[in-house]
């Protein structure tokens, strides 16, 4: 527990990068994953930290081949066409990406869904299946019962952020925070201060945390609208009415795998209770960021005393 | 205001903030440390480029996107591919990049330089313009304030992408198309 730690004063500015430890610190960025993924690393000599960084980007970029939902030379997006009823070999990442897209929607009753389809203009599209139609078999095959359309954007993101830390680390780097366009985990020697946009104003903050060294973050908001110029933005749908969800509100997840804090804020986003108990279960925590700029911290309903 | 210390073994404490969240600003790489990001131990010749009005015209069309500097800053590597340095402005974020494309005219790789939020704030041209010149190009870009980790309302990619494909056109355009 870390609830000793100093208090926080209320106004200071966050922590400048720049030097950190020992040396200085390398921070890179490249534009993967359909957003900028940042890479900062210390604790190192420069040339051996933009090496690393370098092998953590291949990672990254290895996650946005093989799972890009709008790349059609995608793995994911043939697996749209594959044949049905019969196992079909997959990469390894992919496979392991699918894996803990089904272990979740099925402990979360089928709400986290990526195969409830991609939301165009508010309204659900492609296929009416669910991930209870792919199976998944031993030797990184799975097998599909019926045509679906999968977007793993809700998960995959944070499952490359992973595997960057995991390069990262396997060279002995872990000063280091891994940033793919706000879902972001921290190497196990660095804590880092995070601010949390507002659900619907981007130009304003709501909420800002603390991280423990390790943990990982990600952030949800379906509906998002840019101070001077408002758009609406859909990216989630409730696979139990397939529509897509435009509530204000916002999600934020600390985990301790940022592929389940990004699929835990949709959970959240998309029935708060459920998302919380979720969250217990797989010892994260989850915030709910109202429209009004309120934030609650989503704790489980008791259990109720069986008599 | 709310701030309470959150008994999670993940968070050490945790603040409800309101009011802006200031500019996000942040420098990666020198001009120099991207060339060698993307050709490890090869030399760089500038090369003093601007395209004609035909050639902006021909840029245009091909990428179907404005060609908003007609002066490039362009370096020559050794081992036979080129460097560019541009910048990308989209609603809010001023994006420096760089983009590396080998001999035969293919991408060798994409750096963010330096990546600043604007809303509405004076973008210093000559700034950006001096770093250029000579000796400079191995300076660190300025950098004003700095709020690193930013989470929610993730940022598209989308207008550093079409600047990549602009200058793939440039590219073709200059040099000819992809062997």
């Amino acid at each position: 527990m870390r609830s000793s730690s100093a208090p926080l004063p209320e106004t200071s500015p966050a922590p400048a990068g720049g030097t950190r430890g020992a040396g200085r610190e390398v921070a890179r960025a490249r534009p993967l994953l359909g957003t900028f993924v940042e890479i900062r690393a210390a604790g190192g000599p420069r040339d051996r930290l933009l090496e690393a960084i370098d092998q953590a980007f291949e990672a990254v970029a290895r996650v946005h081949r093989l799972m890009n939902a709008h790349d059609g030379s995608s793995e994911l997006r043939r697996l749209e066409h594959a044949p049905l009823d019969e196992p079909i070999a997959v990469d390894p990442w992919t496979w392991a990406v699918l894996a803990e897209a089904r272990r979740l929607f099925e402990a979360s009753g089928g709400l986290f869904d990526p195969a409830a389809a991609v939301p165009v203009s508010g309204r659900a599209q492609g296929s009416a299946g669910s991930l209870d139609d792919l199976v998944l078999e031993p030797d990184h095959r799975v097998r599909l019962g019926r045509r679906l359309r999968l977007d793993l954007s809700g998960i995959a993101k944070g499952f490359a952020v992973d595997r960057a830390v995991e390069v990262l680390a396997a060279r002995g780097l872990d000063d280091v925070v891994v940033n793919a366009g706000g879902d972001l985990r921290l190497g196990c020697a660095r804590g880092e201060t995070i601010f949390v946009r507002h659900p619907t104003d981007s130009g304003r903050g709501a909420l800002r945390l603390e991280l423990a060294p390790g943990a990982a973050l990600a952030s949800s908001s379906p509906v998002f609208h840019r101070r001077d110029r408002p758009r609406r933005r859909l990216h989630l749908v409730d696979p139990r009415g397939r529509r897509a969800v435009d509530h204000g509100q916002g999600a934020t997840v600390i985990a301790s795998r940022c592929d389940l804090a990004d699929a835990l804020t949709k959970v959240v986003l998309l029935d708060p209770l459920a998302g919380a108990r979720l969250a217990a279960a797989e010892g994260a925590a989850a915030f709910l960021l109202d429209p009004s700029g309120s934030v609650r911290l989503l704790e489980p309903a008791p259990m109720k005393a069986v008599p | 205001m709310t701030r309470w210390y959150h008994p999670h073994p993940l968070i050490s404490a945790a603040l409800v903030i309101v009011g802006p969240v200031s500019a996000e600003a942040a420098v990666y790489l020198s001009v120099g440390d991207a060339q060698q990001a993307i050709f490890p131990g090869e030399s760089f010749e500038r090369l003093e480029v601007e395209l004609s009005e035909a050639q902006a015209a021909a840029v245009r069309k091909a990428s179907g996107m404005r060609v908003r500097e007609r002066e490039l800053h362009l370096w020559r590597a050794s081992g036979g591919g080129f460097f560019f340095v541009d910048r990308v402005l989209g609603k809010h974020e001023f994006i420096t990049y760089a983009l590396g494309v080998d001999a035969s005219g293919r991408v060798k790789g994409v750096e963010i330089l330096e990546y600043r939020e604007s809303y509405g704030h004076e973008i210093r041209n000559e700034a950006w313009r001096r770093q250029f010149k000579g000796k400079d190009s191995e300076a660190p870009l300025t950098l004003d304030q700095d709020i690193r980790n930013i989470s929610g309302a993730t940022l598209s990619c989308r207008h550093v992408t079409d600047g990549v494909k602009r200058l793939l056109d440039t590219h073709a355009i200059l040099f000819g198309p992809p062997a």
